[in-house]
Order: C-alpha cells, then sequence, then structure tokens
C-alpha cells in the first residue's frame, strides 16, 4: 500500500480537490437543510393557528383541483358522446317520429363506446326515457325539467355515490335529449377481496392530503370553517367537503417530514460520493492492473483492501436501509409504492436487507456490485493458478517438500464457503416464499404479475450473485491449493484427498444439520458443480469477454440460473403449502369453517336491514313470517355449505319465540317453537348481553346434539324508532349426515383473508368411523376411508400420502382428531376420534416444467437487457460484426433461431387455440343450460303457453335450484328476478342488461349472446337467452352467469396453457439439445478436416483422419485421407529427391572442402621441393633451409588437420552411428548438458525443469550432444555486447498424436532472418563464419531418427527458441 | 410479611382450575397486545404471534407470516401513529379468546374499528387475527 503523499500524487490532486470540494458541499448541505427544518418546525410551532389554517386550505385546494380534474373529464366524454354525429342524429329521428325505442345505430355505438370500469353513459330523450346506455345504473336524479347541462352527485341509498353530468343533444336549437356521464365516487362493498374493493372519492382525498377528509352530498349555503363547497360545472353547489384540521404536533410533524426526505436525499447523495471515491482510491492502489497477479505484489494486503471496500459497501447499504431510502419517498399512489409495501413480501431476516419486494431488489444489487468486485479481485489469483498448473514451475525449493495439509484445508474452507453462500442463497429464497403473499405457482398466465416479476427478477439477479461469488471463492481456493507441490503429482491419493476436501464440508452439513430441507443434495452438487465449471471456464475460453453475451450464452446461462433457482422456491412453496393443510386440517377439526361465520353474519345482516322484517316482528304477525323465512337462505353463502345446517328462529320483542326454519324449507311453527328456551335463556342472547350490545354477534357455541362440537352461533335485535321489536337468531351446526347439490358459490364473493389464504386449493373431509361425515371441495370422492389410512393412523397421529385419483395426482394429509368425548371411531387399533382429511392437487412434471418456464421468462427480462448490452459492447469493442464465424455456431444460432421461432409460433397458436376453444366451450356451455332452462319452462307449460308466461308464475330459486346454476331475468332491460338477490341488492353486479345484449336480442334478432362481463376485477361470461312473446319480441330474458364456474374454467384453461408451454419448454429443451449434438456431429469431421489440412500444411503426413460418419462429410474426410497419402508419397519422393541432391551437394562441397586445402598443400610442397633445391644457395644468402622446412611443413600440417576436421565432421554427418537405446530422464540429460555448457560461458542459462520425470527411450551420448549443440548456438547467437540469457525448459505436453517430452532452448539473440529460415536445417548452412554448418542438420536428422519433431521460433531482434518434442517412452 | 403473602397467593393460584388460569393468561396476553398496540411497539406485539396471523388492515386482508406482520403493523403504526387503544369487548370461545376494540390515532376522525383473535396452543395464547378496519359507513 503506498503511504499518503504517492496517494495524492497517484490519484491526480485535481481530483482530489474536486472530490473535497463536491464531499464538502454535500457536507454543508446536511446541516444547512437541518437547520432549515428546524427553523421551519419552530415556526409551525409558533404560528400554529395560520400554519393549520394554510394547511386546510392547501388541502381544500388539492382536493377541490382534484374534483375538478374529475369534473372536466366526466364533461369531456359527456360532451363527445352528445355531440357525436350517431348520437344528434339518432335523437333527431326518434324526436321526429315519436317512436319509443332509438334507431339501432345509436344502440350499435352505444355497445362500441370504450367506457372504463366505473364509468357509465347513458342516453336519454327528451321525455327521460332510457334509449341506450354503457356502464352501471343509477338512479335518476329528481331533476323535472327538459335537458340541459348540469352536475349532479347523487347516491343510490347508502351503497354507491357517483359524479354525473347532463349534457343535451342538440340538433340546432332543439334539444332531443341528453347524455348522462357518471363516474363512480363511492362504493362501500359489501365484501372486501382481491377483486372487489372499496371505491371512495373520500379515502382518496385522505391519501392525497393526508388529513381526515369529510363529504357531504347536497346543497349548502356557505362552506364554513374548514371546509369548501363543490361546484359542479354549472356552477351549482353539489356538496361540501371538510378537513379536520390537523394538530400543531401533527403539522410540524409532516414539516419536519417534507425536511427529513430532503436529508436522506443529502444523506445518499454524499454516501454515494464517498463510497465512489473510496472505489477509485481501491482501484488505482489496490486493484489488480493486470489479468495476471505480478509476483511480486502484496496479495494479503488486496484481500484486506477488499475487505475494508466491501465493508464500505455493505454499510453503505444498511445506511440506506436506516434512512428507508428509496421507500420513503414513495407515496402510497405512486407507481413504485408496491415495491416497497410490506403486505406483498417482507422477510425479517438479513436486518432488514429483505423487509420489502424494493428493498430486497436493492440488497441483489448491492449483492451483483460486490460479486462483480469480487471476482474482479479474485480472477487475477485464477489466472496465477492456472498458469502454476500449466508450468508447475511457481514452487521454490523450500515449497516443494510442502504436504497436503495446507492445500487441502484451503480446499474444505473454500468449498465450506460456497456451501454456505449456496444456504445463504436458498433461505432467501425460501422466505421470500413463506413471508410473502405472492402466488409463485399460480397458473395465471406465462409472464408473472408486474410485482411477482421484479420479485423473480430480484432472485436471479441474487442468485447470479452468489454464483459470481462462488467463483471468486473457487479461484482464490485452487490459487491457495495450487502452491502445494504434491497436488501436481498424478498419485491416486492426492486425488482422493482432494475429492474427500470437497466432499467432506458438504457430507458434514448434511450430516450434522436439516440443510436438506432447505437444499436438496443434488441441488447443492449443482451448485458446486456450477461455481467449478464456470471458474474454469473463464480461465480456459478464449475470445474476447463481450462474447459472454452472445444470445447462445446468454439463454442457457438464463436456464441455468432458473433451474438453480427452481428447486429452492419449490422447497419454500411446499412447506407453505403443508404448513396450509395442516393449518386447514386444524381449523376443519374446531369446525371453524370461517364461511358460515361470514354467512350467519350475512343472513342475520341482511334479515335485519328489510323494512318488512321491522312491521313483521312489531306486529308478531306469524303468517307473514314464513315467506320471509323460508327465503332467507336464498342465494346466501349458507346454501352452497351442505355439510352444515343451519337454522332461523325468530323472537319477538319479549324474547318469546315466533317461528324457526330450517335450511331445508322444515318450518316449526309457533307452538313448537314455543318449547324452544325464551331468548332470556338463550346462551346467544347472554353472548348478546355480555358483548354490550354490538348490531350482529355472531361467535363460536356450543353444539347442542353434540357439546364436544364447535358451532356457529349468531344473534341480532331488529329495531324500529330506536327499539326492539324482535330477536333474530341463527345457528349453523355441522351435520353428520352428507347432503349434496346446490350451485357453487363464487369465491369472488367471500371476503380475503382466511378463507381465500387457507382453503384455496384445498379439498376437507371428515371421516367417522371411517366413514365420510362433511366434506368441501371436490376432490374427495369417497365416502370411505382405505384400511390402510385407518391402520397407519393407528400408529401415527397424521398421515401425508400422494395418491392418485381418476389418473389425478393428490397430496393428501390425514389428521387423527380426537373430541374430548373420546368415542370409538372406528380405529382398528384403538386410536380414537374423526379423522381430518385435506387433499391439494399434486404438482406433475408438467406443472414442474410450467413453473420453470415462468421462472425462467422472469428470468428473460433480465438476459435481454444483458443480450442487448452485449450488442452494444460487443459493437463498441469492434468485434461485431465479428470477422468470422465457427460453422458450429452457425449451425447453433440457425437451430437456435428456429427452436425460438417454433415454440414462440407454437405457443402464440396453441394459447390462441385454447382460447378459442375455451371461449367455444363455455359458449356452448351456457347455450346448453340456458336451452335446459328454456325446456324446464316449456315442460311446465300448459297448452298455447309460452315458456315466458310460464316463467311469470316459476320461483326462479327452484327453477335456478332444478338447473343447478344462477339465473337472473331481465324484463324491460332491468333485473326482475334472480337467485342469488344480494348480487343486485349490493350493486355487485347490474341491474341492468349489458348493451352488447340489448343490441343482440332485440336488434339483431339472436336468441342467445354471450357477454364478458366483470364484478371488479374479476372477470366472468354470463349468457342470455331470450324468451320471446306471442309477437315475437324479447318479453324477458333469461341470464346465466359463469360467477361460480369461472375459477373452475379458468382452471382448466389455465392447466391446459400449463401444460402446452411444459411441453414447449421440454421441446425447446430438445431443441437445444440436439441443436447442439447435430452441431457437434456436423462441425467435428470439418473441424478435424480443418486441422488435418493445418498438418498437411505445416508438413505432417502421418495422422489419418478418422471416418465416422457416412455422409457426404465421411465422403470427404475419406478423399481428404486418400490426398494426404498422395501427398505424403510425393512428398516422400520429394524428399528423397533432396536427399540425393543433398547427398550430391554434400559430395561436391566435401570435393570443395578437400580441393581448397590440396591445393596450398600441392604449392607448399612445389615450394618446399624448389627450396630443397635451391637449399645452398639459400643457405649462403642467410635463408637456412630448415626455416623454410620447419614453414611449409607446419602449413603442411595445418591443412592436412584441416582436411581431417572436415572428413570428421562429414564423416559424422554421413554415419549411421550404433546407438545403445535406452530409458532415460530428458530433464537429466538436458541438466547435464547444461552444466557442461555454463562452464564455457559467461552467458546466464536458466533451467526450468518438469517437476515430472519425462522418459524417452534414446541415446544418452546423442541426446546430450544435440542439446549441447543447440544451447551452443543460442550462446552463440547472442552478441558479444549484449547481456543476454538463455533459457532451457523440459515439460509435458499432450496433443491428439499423444503425449511427449517437449524441450525449448531459448536465447534473446537477434534472432533469425526470415529469408534463411528455410535453410536452418541444410547441411553446409550456417548464419555463423565459423563452423562447417552441419550442426543442426545433424540434431535434426537425429531428432527425426527418435521419431521426434524438431523445430523453431524466432523473432527478430527478440530472439529464438528452438524445441525438440520426443515420443514419452511410457506412452508408446 | 410480603413473601408469605406472594405465597399464599401462589398456592391459591396453583389450586385455581386450569382453565382458569388459561383465562388469566389469554387476558394477560390480551392486555400486552392492547398496550403495544397503544405503544406502537411491533415488536411486542409480534412476540404473541403465531407463525402466520389473519392480518387485517384497512380492508387489506392476508395471511401473513409473523416477519410479514410485523412489517405491515410497523407500516400501519407510521401512517397511524396510535393516541390511545381500547379493547371493549372480550369473550372466550373454545379455543379462542376474542376481543374487540377502538384504535384512536390522528389521522382519521373516528376510532378504527380493532378485532383481536387469540387461540390456544401448548405453549399459550398466540395471536391468530388481528383486524383494523375503518368503521363502515353503511
Amino acid at each position: 500500500m503506498a503511504d499518503a503523499p504517492d496517494i495524492a500524487g497517484h490519484l491526480g490532486r485535481d481530483r482530489l480537490v474536486r472530490f473535497a470540494v463536491v464531499a464538502g458541499l454535500l457536507a454543508v448541505l446536511l446541516p444547512a437543510t437541518w437547520i432549515a427544518r428546524e427553523i421551519h418546525v419552530h415556526r409551525v410551532e409558533a404560528e400554529a393557528a395560520a400554519q393549520t389554517e394554510e394547511a386546510v386550505a392547501q388541502a381544500l385546494d388539492q382536493i377541490a383541483r382534484h374534483f375538478s380534474d374529475l369534473l372536466d373529464d366526466l364533461v369531456d366524454r359527456a360532451e363527445h358522446v352528445a355531440t357525436s354525429q350517431a348520437v344528434i342524429e339518432a335523437m333527431r329521428t326518434r324526436g321526429r317520429a315519436g317512436a319509443r325505442r332509438g334507431p339501432e345505430s345509436v344502440v350499435r355505438y352505444f355497445a362500441n363506446l370504450d367506457v372504463p370500469y366505473g364509468a357509465s353513459v347513458e342516453l336519454y330523450d327528451a321525455n327521460r326515457e332510457l334509449v341506450a346506455w354503457n356502464g352501471f345504473s343509477m338512479p335518476l336524479d329528481e331533476e323535472g325539467s327538459a335537458p340541459s347541462f348540469r352536475t349532479a352527485l347523487i347516491s343510490d341509498g347508502d351503497l354507491r355515490e357517483a359524479l354525473v353530468v347532463w349534457y343535451p343533444v342538440r340538433s340546432g336549437s332543439t334539444v332531443n335529449g341528453a347524455v348522462r356521464a357518471m363516474h363512480l365516487v363511492g362504493y362501500d362493498a359489501p365484501v372486501r377481496n382481491e377483486y372487489i374493493r372499496d371505491v371512495s372519492l373520500v379515502n382518496e382525498w385522505r391519501r392525497l392530503t393526508q388529513l381526515p377528509v369529510t363529504l357531504t352530498l347536497g346543497g349548502f349555503a356557505d362552506a364554513g370553517g374548514a371546509s369548501r363547497l363543490l361546484r359542479g360545472s354549472d356552477g351549482r353547489v353539489l356538496g361540501r367537503v371538510s378537513v379536520d384540521p390537523p394538530s400543531v404536533r401533527r403539522l410540524a410533524a409532516s414539516t419536519a417530514a417534507r425536511y427529513d426526505h430532503v436529508l436522506a436525499f443529502w444523506s445518499v447523495l454524499l454516501l454515494f460520493w464517498l463510497m465512489g471515491g473510496a472505489w477509485f482510491v481501491y482501484r488505482r492502489t489496490c486493484a489488480p492492473k493486470s489479468a495476471v497477479l505480478p509476483r511480486d505484489e502484496p496479495r494479503a494486503g488486496r484481500l484486506v483492501a477488499f475487505a475494508l471496500i466491501g465493508t464500505l459497501w455493505w454499510m453503505v447499504r444498511f445506511a440506506l436501509l436506516a434512512l428507508d431510502v428509496p421507500g420513503r419517498w414513495q407515496q402510497p399512489r405512486e407507481p413504485l409504492a408496491p415495491l416497497f409495501d410490506p403486505i406483498h413480501f417482507a422477510s425479517g431476516i438479513g436486518g432488514g436487507l429483505l423487509r420489502s419486494s424494493g428493498d430486497f431488489l436493492i440488497t441483489a444489487l448491492f449483492l451483483l456490485v460486490f460479486a462483480i468486485a469480487f471476482v474482479d479481485l479474485a480472477k487475477p489469483f485464477g489466472v496465477r493458478c492456472a498458469e502454476r498448473l500449466r508450468r508447475r514451475d511457481s514452487l521454490d525449493r523450500s515449497r516443494r517438500s510442502s504436504g497436503l495439509g495446507s492445500g487441502s484445508l484451503a480446499v474444505v474452507v473454500g468449498t465450506f464457503v460456497v456451501v454456505a453462500l449456496t444456504l445463504v442463497l436458498a433461505l432467501v429464497a425460501r422466505h421470500v416464499v413463506l413471508d410473502s403473499t405472492f402466488d409463485f405457482f399460480t397458473r395465471r398466465g406465462l409472464v408473472p404479475e408486474s410485482l411477482l416479476l421484479v420479485v423473480s427478477c430480484t432472485l436471479i439477479v441474487a442468485t447470479i450473485g452468489i454464483i459470481l461469488l462462488s467463483v471468486g471463492v473457487v479461484w482464490l481456493t485452487a490459487w491457495a491449493a495450487s502452491g502445494q507441490a504434491s497436488l501436481y503429482t498424478q498419485d491416486w491419493t492426492v486425488r482422493l484427498t482432494l475429492g474427500l476436501s470437497i466432499a467432506s464440508p458438504v457430507v458434514l452439513f448434511y450430516a450434522l444439520t436439516p440443510v436438506h430441507e432447505l437444499v436438496p443434495w443434488p441441488v447443492m452438487l449443482s451448485a458446486l458443480f456450477v461455481a467449478g465449471g464456470l471458474a474454469v471456464f473463464v480461465l480456459v475460453r478464449t475470445g474476447p469477454a463481450a462474447d459472454l453475451f452472445i444470445l447462445r450464452r446468454v439463454l442457457p446461462a438464463v436456464f441455468l440460473v432458473s433451474v438453480m433457482l427452481y428447486p429452492m422456491l419449490f422447497g419454500g412453496m411446499d412447506l407453505n403449502r403443508r404448513t396450509q393443510m395442516v393449518d386447514a386440517a386444524t381449523t376443519f377439526a374446531e369446525a371453524r369453517d370461517p364461511r358460515v361465520r361470514f354467512a350467519l353474519e350475512q343472513i342475520i345482516s341482511d334479515l335485519r336491514a328489510d323494512p318488512s322484517m321491522r312491521e313483521i316482528l312489531a306486529a308478531g304477525d306469524v303468517s307473514r313470517l314464513d315467506s320471509v323465512g323460508t327465503s332467507a337462505f336464498r342465494g346466501t353463502l349458507i346454501s352452497v355449505l351442505p355439510s352444515y345446517s343451519v337454522y332461523l328462529t325468530f323472537f319477538d320483542a319479549d324474547g318469546r319465540a315466533l317461528a324457526r326454519y330450517f335450511d331445508t324449507g322444515q318450518r316449526l311453527d309457533t307452538a313448537s317453537v314455543r318449547r324452544v328456551e325464551p331468548l332470556a335463556q338463550n346462551i346467544l342472547h347472554m353472548m348478546y348481553e355480555e358483548a354490550g350490545g354490538e348490531d350482529v354477534v355472531v361467535a363460536p357455541i356450543t353444539g347442542q346434539r353434540e357439546p364436544d362440537r364447535f358451532q356457529f352461533g349468531g344473534i341480532a335485535p331488529v329495531t324500529a324508532d330506536g327499539s326492539t321489536v324482535g330477536w333474530i337468531t341463527a345457528r349453523a351446526e355441522p351435520q353428520s349426515v352428507l347432503r349434496e347439490g346446490g350451485a357453487a358459490f363464487p369465491s369472488v364473493l367471500l371476503p380475503s383473508g382466511a378463507y381465500d389464504d387457507l382453503f384455496a386449493n384445498l379439498s376437507v373431509a371428515e371421516f367417522r368411523n371411517g366413514i365420510l361425515v362433511r366434506s368441501m371441495g371436490r376432490d374427495f370422492g369417497r365416502y370411505r376411508l382405505s384400511e390402510e389410512i385407518l391402520t397407519g393412523l393407528a400408529a401415527e397421529s397424521s398421515l401425508w400420502r400422494s395418491e392418485v385419483v381418476d389418473e389425478r395426482e393428490y397430496r393428501t394429509y390425514y389428521l387423527r382428531h380426537a373430541p374430548s368425548s373420546g368415542r370409538d371411531v372406528g380405529m382398528p387399533t384403538g386410536a380414537s376420534g374423526s379423522v381430518i382429511a385435506v387433499r391439494a392437487p399434486g404438482i406433475n412434471t408438467f406443472d414442474h416444467l410450467y413453473y420453470l418456464l415462468r421462472l425462467t421468462v422472469a428470468g428473460l427480462f433480465i438476459g435481454v437487457p444483458l443480450y442487448l448490452f452485449g450488442l452494444y459492447y460487443r459493437r463498441r469493442e469492434g468485434v461485431l460484426p465479428a470477422p468470422r464465424v465457427r460453422f458450429r455456431d452457425k449451425v447453433l444460432n440457425a437451430f437456435l433461431g428456429v427452436g425460438i421461432i417454433s415454440v414462440a409460433a407454437v405457443g402464440i397458436v396453441g394459447v390462441g387455440v385454447v382460447n378459442d376453444e375455451n371461449e367455444r366451450a363455455v359458449h356452448s356451455w351456457l347455450q346448453q343450460h340456458l336451452e335446459r332452462v328454456e325446456e324446464a319452462l316449456a315442460l311446465a307449460a300448459r297448452e298455447e303457453e309460452m315458456p315466458y308466461s310460464v316463467l311469470r308464475r316459476t320461483r326462479i330459486d327452484s327453477l335456478a335450484a332444478s338447473v343447478g346454476l344462477d339465473l337472473n331475468v331481465y324484463e324491460n332491460n332491468y333485473v326482475v328476478d334472480l337467485s342469488r338477490p344480494q348480487l343486485v341488492r349490493e350493486a355487485i353486479i347490474d341491474e341492468r342488461l349489458p348493451i352488447e345484449a340489448y343490441e343482440a336480442l332485440y336488434f339483431d334478432g339472436f336468441r342467445f349472446v354471450h357477454t364478458h362481463e366483470r364484478v371488479g376485477t374479476f372477470r366472468y361470461t354470463a349468457g342470455f337467452r331470450a324468451l320471446p312473446d306471442e309477437q315475437g319480441r324479447p318479453r324477458y330474458v333469461v341470464s346465466v352467469p359463469t360467477l361460480p364456474e369461472q375459477e373452475r374454467i379458468e382452471e382448466e384453461r389455465a392447466r391446459t396453457v400449463a401444460y402446452l408451454f411444459g411441453s414447449l419448454l421440454l421441446l425447446m429443451l430438445v431443441v437445444m439439445l440436439t441443436a447442439s449434438l447435430l452441431a457437434n456431429a456436423i462441425s467435428r469431421p470439418i473441424a478435424r478436416l480443418r486441422s488435418g489440412l493445418k498438418a498437411v500444411a505445416a508438413g505432417r503426413f502421418e495422422q489419418m483422419l478418422p471416418v465416422d460418419t457416412r455422409d457426404e462429410v465421411g465422403e470427404l474426410v475419406e478423399t481428404f485421407n486418400e490426398m494426404q497419402a498422395q501427398l505424403a508419397e510425393s512428398r516422400r519422393k520429394l524428399a528423397q529427391q533432396e536427399r540425393q541432391l543433398a547427398w550430391r551437394e554434400m559430395a561436391r562441397q566435401v570435393a570443395h572442402e578437400i580441393k581448397n586445402p590440396l591445393t596450398p598443400m600441392k604449392l607448399s610442397v612445389q615450394h618446399l621441393r624448389r627450396a630443397f633445391e635451391h637449399r645452398r644457395e639459400d643457405e649462403e644468402s642467410g635463408k637456412p633451409f630448415s626455416d623454410v622446412f620447419n614453414r611449409i611443413t607446419s602449413t603442411l600440417i595445418e591443412q592436412i588437420d584441416s582436411l581431417a576436421r572436415i572428413a570428421n565432421e562429414f564423416h559424422s554427418f554421413a554415419r549411421m552411428p550404433s546407438r545403445i537405446i535406452e530409458h532415460l530422464d530428458l530433464n537429466n540429460v538436458v541438466d547435464e548438458a547444461v552444466s557442461l555448457m555454463q562452464e564455457e560461458s559467461d552467458i546466464p542459462i536458466d533451467v526450468e525443469l518438469s517437476a515430472t520425470p519425462l522418459v524417452v527411450e534414446a541415446d544418452r551420448e546423442e541426446l546430450r550432444r544435440n542439446f549441447i549443440n543447440l544451447i551452443k548456438n543460442a550462446l552463440q547467437a547472442i552478441p558479444e555486447d549484449a547481456e543476454g540469457r538463455v533459457r532451457v525448459r523440459t515439460e509435458r505436453r499432450s496433443t491428439a498424436a499423444g503425449a511427449w517430452a517437449y524441450s525449448a532452448v531459448r536465447d534473446s539473440g537477434t534472432g533469425i532472418e526470415a529469408d534463411v529460415q528455410d535453410r536452418i536445417f541444410e547441411p553446409n548452412f550456417s548464419t555463423k563464419t565459423s563452423g562447417t554448418g552441419l550442426g543442426l542438420a545433424i540434431v535434426k536428422k537425429s531428432v527425426e531418427e527418435l521419431q521426434g519433431e524438431i523445430g523453431f521460433e524466432t523473432e527478430e531482434g527478440e530472439g529464438t527458441t528452438f524445441w525438440i518434442r520426443l515420443p514419452l517412452a511410457d506412452e508408446r | 410479611m410480603a413473601p408469605y403473602i406472594s405465597i399464599v397467593i401462589l398456592v391459591i393460584a396453583s389450586l385455581l382450575p386450569a382453565s382458569v388460569q388459561a383465562q388469566d393468561a389469554g387476558a394477560r396476553v390480551l392486555e400486552h397486545i392492547r398496550a403495544a398496540l397503544s405503544e406502537a411497539d411491533v415488536e411486542r406485539l409480534v412476540e404473541h404471534c403465531g407463525e402466520r396471523i389473519d392480518l387485517t388492515v384497512l380492508g387489506t386482508s392476508e395471511l401473513l407470516s409473523r416477519a410479514q406482520a410485523r412489517y405491515v403493523v410497523q407500516s400501519f403504526f407510521a401512517g397511524y401513529p396510535p393516541v390511545r387503544v381500547d379493547l371493549i369487548e372480550s369473550s372466550e370461545s373454545g379455543g379462542h379468546r376474542f376481543a374487540s376494540g377502538e384504535y384512536w390515532n390522528e389521522t382519521v376522525s373516528r376510532p378504527l374499528a380493532l378485532y383481536v383473535r387469540l387461540g390456544r396452543t401448548e405453549s399459550g395464547w398466540q395471536l391468530r387475527e388481528l383486524r383494523i378496519e375503518r368503521p363502515s359507513t353503511r
């Protein structure tokens, strides 16, 4: 780590100054904002009255603006319709003709209007008679004058409120009618669930202003204090809105909160700025600058620096949590608000890191960034490790002696960390399921709903983060372990030790802890495999980093992550479902069916609200009670609870029983009922008294028939003018006998909470003596428990079973439930009590595939942006368009494209077909049932009587019961009778005929039509059938809604779609697998052919390519082999010719070399002869003969020596020596050669020998001479004035042709010039001025005779490497 | 003297029928819950929760895990800080104890309706259901 001044210099002083200025500015803004906050809060407290007034005025302004906007929209809609040509023309025609009904065109115009839910548009003529409509209905307001522009706020009693705009339809100056546009502003929903919610303008204003708001409808003269009059567009007062003035404390708190938001913003900016600075310092000073770890860098220091920066990073995350950022900036109505609403997801793990979907997303992004930085840190360690494994050269003498201990420990620790990371991921995935209200395993569409999509993507991001961290850990582990020499040996004990080091943490985890419940062991092994595989893949892969983002890598990666994540999610879901089943069994065992409680409350409330009930009870008119009492159960939830017996008892004001009515239709008359205990002694009345006089009390009570059974009772007084005129009690108790029949109750009409969540998708049953006594749901078709279950329950208190019924798989939970009476209920071995069974549909393979596909689709929301980023990145890096595309890639891409297109096409068409078929089936189902209704009416008809006439005298509930459906009857476009009257009474469905049905039945003359309707957000289909009168006009319209059946229909449709997409995923996998296999099958021979061609180009003809295909490619390979054989033959002949030429050349050279000394020898001898002849004269002249003799003979001897040397050289080149072949270690031979040469030269010779012996078959002397030759050449290649080095190394190498002992002698000389490189191994060629030029030729000849190869690589100015590879003896 | 009184009380308490003791325990848990609600003390409230709780807050009703309920109630307290909480009615039936009351706070002019249901388990009373709703306008 550099010291401080160095850092300053390293980072740049300007940068530091800029950083400090911004940090300082933010640091100043914080206290400045805080001071402003305090001043403002103080001022608010000091000027409380004025501030309160201002707050109220602001709130009222906000409300007025919002109301005005609402009104403007409504006026626009009304004006748009009223001024449309179709409406003007229709009303003009209608006015002239005086017809009762509007022309067809205007009905069609209204049927085609796009009216949002909660809005309505109606067209009235000048007589205020309805002509056309689209949307909900409301009563007309009390305006009797001619249609004119006006606005109003109206209500239909205490149920709904609507804002209304009347807009006249004019034709010139004549007003022919008016359009009434309405917007629902208030609806107190009778039940609240995921489909049905309250509509409340007041609540919206409360959210807007954060103050209590009250709205009073009607005209007011003035607003008064904290109120404002709401005026319509016509200026009339529609109502008065009041705001409760906030207290000073609240005002101060909200003022402070606004500043706190700003303070949080500055804090976040400062935090990230400081974090950015810390990161910058880290990158500049500590982070590796190259992909390979420099040998001399302080490794521990780098890890410590990363630990510090990582800690800082996570401190920032926790600081964001402490500041509640960004959740604090999300107001309830803002688009991102659901992300931070804990009702969807909130988990306690991680100290708040997962406290909402949004916080989970931010945490996952923090994790991803952290993981990327960690990988960036760890990769050089991995690269170094890979280098070590490749070269096996990094061990110094001291470390060579170390054992396996520390290496194994590193592997154990690394594996432990990867396992722990996987467990963390599994824990998070499980809590995401358990601590959320998301339905991960729904079959509603392929793309999860938005919030679930975000959470799914977040989980995938977290998984990617964990995988990256695991990869980093693998690299660090491998690096730590690769320092041990023993690990390089091929000994099986080393491999076993490493295997045990990896396996032991996994085994220990699974043996000693219950982690198998969290992560199945195959998933854990897969995680380890993925981490290890990815770590190796990144290191061995070649090509630019941008290639990681190609479609063929992104898609499998997304799928791989999904596959890894899915079992973890499924584990959570399975646990959730099992918990739900156990809870449901317990709840059902206690007979606390939540629907009963709700149903009783519903019946009593309805009866109390009935005005006739007050009159009847006040008058004590028992005869009139019958009609009320017998119809009280009709259409209520209780009518679909066959396992309960329910009865109502009516009392007069004095508490005397008047009558009792059972849901079965039975009745106890007054005389009989008088034997019933009086109200004063009734336990329900006591409870009511104890409760202190609520409106309706419904509570669990003790049963009458079986005191140990848990039942429900309800009681409420009926009041008139403030005094009690009577009482109603209701009691529901489980029946011991099953009843069947009745239409299913639509769950859309059930309140959310216990029922929806606890009993959703479950069927529950109770068995006594092994016999079914009550059930809920449709999946228990048996009335008797099997002996196997009873026997099992005798031993265990509960059982889990996977069962197949009617070819459908179920999971069933059996619970032995012992009532306090302890009565024997048929347990064969003394077990007592009833058996509660809970059954849930099983999850089959196609379900798994579908869920996996949904998760993969969610993953594509990350994968596709990654791919697009990759496109941009590759283009920027110049990788795209690719200069070269591999054939295999082309084939894979083509298959992938075809696969995706076909799967998408099949999916789209399949869904379309499924939807169409479903629609057709629903259409047919509705039509058949309505025909049955008409047939039932026809059967009951008297002679010549029309079905509509029968309908008039038929009770709708008995008709509905006879066909087993809900029925609605319309007359003159309004409902006049229906089997579930509360649907209209509570405005769940509209009382008016849908305009589409009106158009089809009244104008198009169809007998049947079906329309798509909705209750809240719940969509269903309704069928309508006209019952015409004698003139052929529809007199009544009978309607069947799919409301109760819709869920089953949707379930069936969803199941089909799920299986379709499950199959498609399977198809996609098969396509991908086939594509991969086929691409490999096609490209492998081509790749072999390519390498064969390269080998031929390099002059290697020995390797014939295998022919393993019988197609054209196989023929091509055969042709290539033939061609190669011919080329080899040609080459052999050519080589022979070349050798002959070479020998000729050598002979010429020999002659030349020999002739060269012969001429001076001849001249010397001639000179000697002449000197001998003239020796006397020469001696006289002072030139003694002996001098001449000595000089000439010396010359002769030199020349003879030269001749001998030449002869020796040529002899040694040409001779076929008798080698002594032996097994020898190449390392020893090289070591000897180097030792010899090092003694003769000052140039240092580095040796890097293979750690393992390289045994070859050769003549030791000959081999040593070869290396001496090469080393001598290398030493001579280094210029005298240069400071060079020679490096000799040996290693084991494997190729397709086998294993080789590879050796290389590298010099740092000047290299070999390009124009002489071809001749370097030719005899008599040399770049040196000395020598015969036979050295390299001899070495080449020697190596080739040993079945080896020799070659060289050279670079001018850099040096030359001569390499030799010899076949390893043990590989032969 | 005081220790003897305590011992006497303990002896008498131990002689009481188990159901009476259970009722008292239920009442104590209800009082703890009331206090936790009135002090906006989430941690104290979730102490009494089972693994799952049927929670209804201003019209949104869900079966939640304890961890989730903790944050939901915390969020509710932030939006509707309590001024006072009264449990007005209480009754016990079967293995359940019910209580209803009023939740007074500053943001709405009328108190919110409160409903608490406890369930008896082997380890004592657990909060099974909590409903905080606006009083019906109907």
